[in-house]
């Protein structure tokens, strides 16, 4: 393999890796929000806000 | 997408353009090296994943799980935060490897060897694949973030071995060249290569911060999910009870008060 090959194996593994990655959070985020009845991007503040640092333990 | 607010699109948005910049820097701006050739540029993704996974990710991994551990910070906050950390970590270093190994194959002709610095990056890598495990060990959710807290902290040690492991042996892999406390100042790159690095470490940086904070929000809403889903069955097996006292109620008569 040339230098070049080597080159397109890394910077395509990497954004193959990446971008697969995110496209899983967001669908896993989108049905998630779905089965919970959220509107729609962020629009559900009580189920898309974290928890507050000082928040009890369940 | 329901993980998402202004402020992660921006951030989003930010970090795509500084990975677009990234790769016309490594690619097409930065000279190849004198004798590496063309395949030194793997060192821009090399490097910032590297630097991401170990210093950062599990860093925040083990900051959050102490201060989870500690009675007067201890919340759901920190225990997300922490596994949430060591999911992308997890993620940056397998990258690390990978890349290592592409790059060991065009620089050393091999594609892995028991080198130490290569050795003890996988064995970080497999403790914090057993981290992550830990955190999916059916159990009571506190006793279960607690003996993941402490499993953080105990594989976190294994950093600083991963970063002396160039002079503690001797090794294939070349020593630091900029993130060392003597190179600082003085750094083994220079020029458009320390400016492509740089850039490759900030936009990378950005990367890590928009997959974590999407990361720990979808951890949050997994929670509340699993809470309805309990409350959910609680709910039926109440009204499965009161159906159950209603028959006897009617084959028995009204109960007298």
């Amino acid at each position: 393999m040339t230098h070049v090959g080597y080159l397109v194996a890394g910077y395509g593994l990497t954004a193959v890796v990446l971008a697969g990655y995110v496209l899983r959070l967001r669908s896993r985020g989108r049905a998630l929000a779905r089965s919970l009845g959220t509107q729609g991007p962020g629009t559900d503040e009580a189920t898309t806000a974290p928890p507050p640092a000082d928040a009890p333990i369940r | 997408m329901t993980t998402s607010s202004r402020a992660t699109s921006v951030l989003g948005w930010l970090t795509l353009a500084g990975l677009a910049l990234t790769v016309w820097l490594a690619l097409v701006v930065s000279p190849p090296d004198v004798n590496q050739k063309d395949a030194v540029r793997l060192l821009y993704v090399h490097v910032p994943t590297a630097w991401l996974a170990m210093y950062v990710s599990f860093g925040v991994t083990t900051l959050a799980s102490i201060l989870y551990l500690w009675r007067r910070t201890r919340s759901r906050f920190w225990d997300l935060a922490a596994g949430a950390s060591a999911e992308v970590g997890v993620l940056f270093i397998g990258l690390t490897l990978a890349i290592g190994s592409i790059w060991g194959r065009a620089t050393w002709g091999v594609w892995w060897t028991w080198d130490a610095r290569l050795t003890s990056t996988a064995v970080l890598f497999v403790l914090y694949l057993g981290y992550l495990a830990v955190r999916r060990v059916p159990s009571d959710p506190e006793v279960r973030s607690r003996r993941a807290a402490i499993v953080a902290i105990a594989a976190f040690v294994d950093v600083p071995v991963v970063h002396k492991s160039v002079e503690w042996w001797r090794t294939l892999h070349q020593p630091a060249s900029l993130f060392d406390e003597r190179r600082l100042f003085d750094p083994q790159i220079t020029g458009t290569m320390a400016l492509t690095l740089v850039v490759a470490v900030v936009a990378f940086t950005l990367l890590y911060a928009w997959l974590l904070i999407h990361r720990f929000r979808l951890a949050h809403l997994q929670e509340k999910a699993d809470d309805r889903q309990l409350a959910d069955a609680l709910a039926e097996r109440r009204a499965e009870g009161g159906d159950a006292a209603g028959v006897v109620e009617t084959l028995s008569g009204p109960v007298p008060s």
